[in-house]
């Protein structure tokens, strides 16, 4: 410990390792932060325009091959530039040291390396913008051959910039996820057991874990793909002589496409249960079962991938177990929704703003859940199979993990990051105008979907057969489009918070876990002179005994550093 | 429903297992959406400043969600796998012992059109009398149909929302599909997998005839290729 000691004191840094090249946990927390944010607003304008040109295609916003474009960059950048940095990047670097009672990430030289390869990859994705023949226009799933050859899109430049900048974030994500998976075992503080770790903590490392157990196959994958594309290979492309299978890119990206499905499914339920205890002053129902269901879920999504294949041409037999591993994936996640549902019930709510951001994002997931269902059943899922009702499907889903589990989690810890409170009202009035304008939008895309409406159609208005449905088509543009721009308010509230929020306080929630017993914003290396010691669970709230006074007990205090420590 | 009317005879394993899930997660979602509504009005901090740290019922028990949740689950494996194995498993054999001899179409996708080859007049391929069709695929009321389907350059998909029909079209493999359309009429195909700029535009249709008019459908055709040849 003498080694600590040393460190608290070290010189003051310069402006450039503050904030540019810094290896500071809570500084790179906060550039994945923006950098994913920056991100979410540009896919999302990127929404607005296809959805516009959805709307009204007569006035030909766009081209077919940029509306294929357009709709392919949403879904990468949203994924892949989106919920990565930020339900890893920003959510395990800000809480992880904070919550374990560390003063920084376990290799803060590899975390920063993290962040500035992230950058490089945003660059790459983004120049692909610029290049002739614009972005890459074969669907957020890139399925060979239509990505292996630059003849069927007519875009070339565009699928190497996807998929060099795509190996690039894997890279940035591998090396913030060592972090994420070393620090929680080897610098947790004095009385942290595994079993005291926040549920958090613990949902990024399962993520974690996930993510570079599957992402292997893919970075192959993605160079087998420039090799075909490129080189002349045949992985993907058939030959003259039938050497090569498209199938085995979408086995390829499937195999890490479920388990990312979960990657970043995960942090987002971890928010949703760091906040419901807090707000509804009492323990987390059920820590333990959580944690177990999520390990299980984790495990058995690297056996579920070809439900994305029931009708790809895949021997229909497999599809059988398939549906079956995906129907049982209901079991662990009913028990975790359950479990919050119950950390809920018997509680005092306090109705702040993040707990509304973590409520709706709760609400969402179920429907989000529920109607997976429906497309894990391999014989209902020939009807409904790439059409609306799918993104319907996974837009609940990931809605409520990335959007707004994260708006959760900036009014959650906004106090750790710039020692301020956002506003209550404005985020209060987006949290409900969010969940009111997403429902509106994604509910009539379940019947759109049973009513035929294939996905990545650049215009409905000539096909007879679905015009019974046109007018809800339209309304859900219109509807996106409102649901786009009240984002603006998040945006003005983050800036105008950051600058002039109301001061806070270290413990403002009244939460229990540790980041709340260091000041608001904790400095450099977190604990100053002191060092937390653990002596309790982590959701102390309500106790039997209280000894301060409070409706909740903190999971550690902080002790001051002699010599000897 | 906005689901399509179903033309095909094996359509309604689509259907029911549709209608069965959705009404049971509907309730599903109905319970807990009450559920939550209860707790958000009961557990507010003014109506009920003191927490119950420690709760007790059945409700607690998550083992009896587990179970019920598993029943539910087989339920709907034991449903879908059993519509999956009287529709998409259905051997070639079983099914012409089932519906009499098929009409086999050979069909092949393209950026961004279909092409339907027929046998003809002798029911072999490869022989003087086959002809292919650009995006008409034209079939007989109450046969069998069997599609073995490829794609010349891309990934495609041929969904037929009345025939209960999808399943993708793979360059370097042939997939299958079948159906019986039990009704005689003009219905659309599209295409459902993104397959570049004109994608959406891949529209074709499938003309279910009478048997009759089949017949002479299939004979004028016939004569017209005959009148070609000579």
């Amino acid at each position: 410990m003498a080694a600590h000691a040393a460190a608290v004191h070290h010189a003051e840094m310069g402006w450039i390792r503050t904030y540019i090249f810094s290896t500071d946990h809570k500084m790179i927390a906060k550039q994945y932060l923006l950098n994913g944010l920056f991100f979410a607003l540009f896919g999302g304008i990127i929404a607005l325009v296809f959805r516009s040109h959805l709307a009204m295609p007569e006035q030909e916003l766009l081209d077919p091959a940029r509306y294929n474009a357009y709709v392919t960059m949403h879904g990468t950048l949203m994924i892949f530039w989106v919920a990565m940095p930020i339900l890893l990047g920003f959510f395990g670097n800000l809480t992880i040291p904070l919550m374990i009672g560390a003063r920084d990430m376990a290799f803060p030289l590899l975390n920063m390396m993290s962040y500035w390869t992230f950058f490089i990859s945003s660059v790459v994705i983004m120049a692909s913008f610029f290049v002739p023949g614009g972005p890459f226009a074969g669907g957020w799933t890139a399925y060979a051959p239509l990505s292996a050859n630059s003849e069927l899109t007519g875009v070339n430049w565009g699928i190497n910039l996807w998929a060099i900048g795509l190996a690039l974030e894997f890279t940035a994500v591998l090396m913030g996820g060592i972090n994420f998976i070393v620090t929680p075992f080897v610098l947790r503080a004095r009385g942290m057991s595994l079993m005291r770790l926040p549920i958090i903590v613990w949902m990024v490392v399962i993520a974690s874990l996930l993510f570079m157990m599957s992402v292997g196959p893919l970075i192959a994958g993605t160079f087998m793909l420039l090799f075909d594309k490129n080189v002349g290979t045949h992985f993907y492309l058939v030959s003259a002589d039938k050497i090569g299978d498209p199938l085995l890119w979408q086995h390829l990206f499937w195999f890490f496409g479920h388990p990312e499905v979960y990657v970043i499914l995960i942090p987002g339920l971890g928010v949703i249960s760091e906040i419901f205890p807090a707000a509804a002053r009492k323990p987390l129902h059920g820590y333990k079962h959580i944690i177990f269901w999520t390990i299980f879920a984790g495990l058995l999504s690297f056996m579920v991938w070809a439900h994305h294949m029931f009708v790809a041409g895949l021997n229909p037999l497999a599809a059988v177990g398939f549906s079956i591993t995906t129907i049982i994936i209901s079991v662990p996640f009913l028990v975790i929704v359950v479990a919050m549902g119950l950390t809920l019930w018997g509680g005092s709510l306090r109705f702040n703003a993040a707990f509304l951001y973590a409520f709706f994002a709760y609400v969402i997931f179920i429907v989000g859940g529920l109607t997976g269902l429906q497309l894990g059943a391999t014989v209902a899922d020939i009807q409904l199979h790439e059409t609306y009702f799918v993104v319907a499907h996974f837009h609940y889903v990931i809605f409520a993990s990335v959007i707004l589990a994260t708006f959760a989690a900036v009014q959650w810890w906004f106090p750790k990051m710039f020692g301020r409170l956002m506003h209550e009202g404005v985020a209060k009035v987006h949290a409900i105008s969010t969940f009111l304008l997403f429902n509106i939008v994604f509910t009539p895309m379940f019947i759109l979907g049973f009513a035929g409406y294939t996905r990545r159609y650049a215009s409905y208005d000539h096909i007879p057969l679905l015009q019974g449905y046109a007018w809800l088509n339209d309304f859900v543009s219109i509807a996106g489009v409102l649901l786009i721009l009240v984002q603006f308010l998040f945006v003005f509230n983050f800036f105008y918070s950051m600058i002039a929020g109301k001061r806070a306080t270290a413990n403002p929630w009244e939460a229990t876990t540790l980041e709340w017993s260091a000041p608001s914003p904790p400095p450099h290396l977190n604990w100053g002179d002191t060092i937390p010691v653990v002596e309790r669970d982590p959701y102390e709230y309500a106790p039997e005994v209280p000894e301060n006074g409070a409706d909740y007990e903190p999971q550690g205090r902080l002790m001051t550093l002699t010599a000897r420590d | 429903m906005p689901i399509m009317p179903d033309i095909s005879t094996h359509g309604w394993w689509l259907d029911w297992s549709l209608l069965i899930i959705s009404m049971v997660t509907l309730m599903v979602a109905i319970l807990s959406f009450t559920l939550i509504i209860l707790a958000l009005v009961n557990f507010r901090q003014s109506k009920n400043p003191t927490p119950t740290r420690h709760m007790s019922g059945w409700i607690t028990r998550l083992v009896i969600l587990d179970i019920s949740m598993i029943i539910f689950d087989i339920i709907i494996a034991v449903f879908s796998t059993w519509g999956w194995a009287e529709t998409i498993l259905k051997s070639e054999e079983s099914l012409e012992a089932k519906h009499g001899e098929a009409l086999t179409v050979n069909v092949t996708g393209r950026q961004f059109f279909w092409a339907f080859d027929y046998a003809g007049e002798d029911k072999a391929f490869g022989t003087a009398d086959d002809f292919t069709l650009g995006n008409d695929l034209v079939v007989e009321k109450d046969r069998l149909v069997v599609l073995n389907m490829t794609s010349g350059d891309t990934i495609h998909s041929f969904f037929v929302p009345h025939l209960r029909v999808k399943y993708d079209v793979i360059p370097g493999r042939t997939t299958r599909v079948w159906f019986v359309p039990k009704e005689a009429g003009e219905y659309p195909v599209l295409c459902t997998e993104l397959c570049g700029l004109g994608h959406y535009k891949m529209l074709s249709n499938v003309r279910v005839l009478e048997p009759d008019d089949f017949d002479s459908w299939l004979d004028s055709r016939t004569v017209t290729l005959s009148a070609g040849g000579q």
